[in-house]
């Protein structure tokens, strides 16, 4: 728990610092006209300053019982893991093949490969929810999914 | 004498049958994408907003504002059953809404929400009929120190819905402000932490940075636990609240109420903040403030509420100042421009079939809603009722969708799953959203406040205490965070560690 929050804390001081020098490089201004840079470096100075003092809180404090490694035993974040690799694939391809294809791979992935469901619910399901929503997005509410390679045709 | 004519003017117009069917669409649609976390009033609005250019501008602006208010209605609906809010301004009754749910308690905190959001629909209605003109005079003498010692006050409040320590809520605020600020800077132009991406320009949108804190993230940690939501199991036995449930409901129903409608007619706050401050003031008051976020039945009735009557009462300055005070109303001004209407104290003058027709056509849209969600609501829970293994690909496809249509932008939805990654953790770490959201929002608004009044007042910081309002908000704010820090001291004991 303890080292965990120390690192947490550490995280936020280095991406207070980060904003800090960020903010400089824009302009800061003066106290009668601000730049740009002003509050996103008056904010990130007192969340540094809050991160400190959360930093030495956690440090100088007795050890307490080990909640936060509770948190992540015994939890299968494999899944999740693969959920957002899937996404970001999902994000290359959806311009290339399309809304169409590229969301019916994305359901199957979901559905059949992490999940495990049987080959036809797979399929039924996955063509069911692509031809639902792109009737009531793409023709009802006329929202433009890209069409991928389709638009060439 | 001359208001009930009007009003009789308003209830001919409205009962045409055309406005009456489009009166409909737009609650049954703003039920739909309330219902549906993803998409929000401000995407379907715009979505639909070409369309509209086709029909009278009274049937447009009656079907637009009907999918901006019945929206609060069905947002509660998710936020309820499935701990993601369906429109930013239910994230707050996720708190106690889900915990009832999974307590067997769903129908009660359903029902509540929207009795609650019937009773402050029409309430704000009366306020908006019979108080345009005094309160939007009252409204104008906010200005920019005013605006930003108010957004002070909300992001101090912030703290007080911190389950967990102050610290912590206080790093997701300024984490939250930090987000905000990404962008072109709105005074320059000038460009900040966008690192050369076209795409961030416009700064992060609000739908993405949510739907990623707390639909994805709830997919991730929902999915690592392998196992089905409690809450499919528990019988939703009525959706009608209980006596019991009344007698505790009804005084944080009338305070949301007020809340919201006053907070509506403010531009900058909104359902959002309107519902957060409400719920913070039932937990503040209550006789049992630790039992808040366990599932109490004040924690929804509030903020629904709060959050219709604002919905209703940001109607008032847009058309009696012509100030659209959220992106919402900002949509609907340029809508009726785009149909020879100019917003502001001569609309009402010159167009009074207009502005009465809307405004009966709220009361009978907020009967339709009523009578629309309390049946529909056991269709939503069937659907909920789905094991989690299937409905998951269904949430992350709603999100996906509704991310990416706000600008037909795959950036945005890559945003969304970012900050899915980043709520995630948040989770793991026992860090809170709702600071970070709340920050998220008001950031830009305090920027822009801070940075006017000081250019104003030569870059004198008096300026803030100078004037009456200001000063009491200020001073209202700094008497909340001390009171919050003393509160913490004293709690300080070896198990103060518990949080969520």
């Amino acid at each position: 728990m303890r080292r965990t929050e120390q690192v947490v804390s550490l995280f936020w001081i280095g991406f207070a610092l980060l904003v800090c020098v960020g903010s400089l490089r824009l302009e800061l201004g003066t106290i009668s006209d601000p730049g740009p840079g002003a509050l996103p470096f008056g904010a990130a100075a007192l969340l540094g300053i809050l991160a400190v003092a959360h930093l030495a809180n956690v440090t100088l404090r007795r050890p307490g019982r080990d909640e936060a490694q509770s948190s992540w035993a015994n939890a299968h974040w494999e899944k999740g893991v693969y959920v957002v690799i899937a996404l970001f694939v999902y994000f290359f391809l959806l311009p290339i093949l399309g809304y169409l294809i590229t969301t019916f791979l994305l359901m199957v992935f979901l559905f059949g490969v992490l999940e495990r469901k049987r080959w036809w619910v797979v399929l039924i399901g996955s063509g069911l929810v692509i031809g639902i929503t792109y009737l009531v997005f793409e023709v009802w509410l006329m929202v433009q999914f890209p069409k991928g390679f389709f638009a060439s045709l | 004498m001359d208001i009930l004519s009007h009003i009789l003017l308003g209830l001919q117009i409205s009962f045409e049958p055309i406005n009456l069917f489009y009166c409909f669409i737009g609650v049954f649609v703003g039920t739909l994408i309330g219902v549906l976390p993803g998409i929000g009033p401000v995407g379907t609005i715009s979505i639909l907003l070409p369309i509209t250019i086709k029909i009278s501008p009274v049937s447009a602006i009656i079907m637009l504002a009907g999918i901006y208010y019945g929206a609060q209605y069905g947002g509660s609906t998710t936020s309820i059953l499935l701990n993601i809010p369906g429109e930013a301004s239910t994230v707050i009754t996720c708190l106690d809404g889900y915990q009832m749910a999974r307590q067997g308690r769903a129908g009660s905190a359903l029902g509540i929400a929207a009795w609650g959001s019937f009773i402050a629909g029409t309430i704000s209605l009366l306020g908006l009929t019979f108080l345009a003109y005094p309160l939007s005079r009252f409204a104008l003498k906010f200005g920019p120190p005013e605006f930003f010692s108010l957004m002070v006050l909300a992001l101090i409040i912030l703290t007080y819905l911190a389950q967990g320590p102050l610290l912590k809520a206080l790093i997701m605020a300024l984490f939250g402000l930090i987000l905000s600020f990404v962008g072109s800077d709105i005074v320059s132009g000038q460009l900040r932490f966008t690192f050369g991406i076209l795409d961030l320009s416009d700064g992060l949108g609000l739908i993405p940075v949510v739907m990623g804190l707390f639909g994805i993230a709830e997919v991730l940690v929902n999915l690592e636990q392998a196992v089905s939501h409690e809450v499919y199991d528990a019988k939703i036995k009525s959706l009608f609240p209980t006596i019991a449930d009344w007698k505790k409901a009804k005084w944080p129903i009338v305070r949301g109420t007020l809340i919201g409608f006053f907070l509506g007619i403010l531009p900058g706050a909104g359902p959002i903040v309107s519902s957060f401050i409400s719920y913070t003031l039932e937990k503040k008051i209550s006789k049992y403030p630790e039992k808040f976020g366990t599932g109490v039945i004040e924690g929804v009735a509030a903020p629904e509420s709060a959050n219709n009557a604002s919905a209703q009462g940001a109607f008032i300055p847009l058309f009696t100042l012509g100030i659209p005070p959220n992106a919402t109303m900002a949509i609907l001004f340029g809508a009726l421009v785009i149909y020879g209407l100019q917003p502001g104290p001569l609309l009402i003058k010159e167009h009074p079939d207009f502005f009465w027709g809307v405004i009966v056509s709220m009361y009978i849209g907020n009967i339709m809603l009523l009578v629309l969600n309390l049946p529909l609501i056991p269709l939503w829970v069937r659907l909920l009722k789905v094991p989690y293994s299937f409905l998951f690909p269904l949430i992350i496809l709603f999100c996906l969708i509704g991310s990416y249509s706000l600008s037909n932008s795959v950036f945005d939805a890559a945003v969304m799953v970012v900050f899915g990654v980043i709520g995630y953790l948040m989770r793991k770490f026992k860090y809170e959203g709702a600071p970070l959201v709340m920050a998220f929002v008001l950031g830009p608004l305090l920027e822009q406040s801070l940075r006017r009044s000081l250019i104003v007042s030569g870059g004198s910081f008096s300026i803030f205490i100078t004037r009456p309002i200001s000063a009491v908000t200020l001073f209202i704010a700094f008497a909340l965070l001390l009171s919050s820090f003393l509160t913490n001291i004293r709690a300080r004991k070896p198990a103060s560690e518990e949080v969520i």
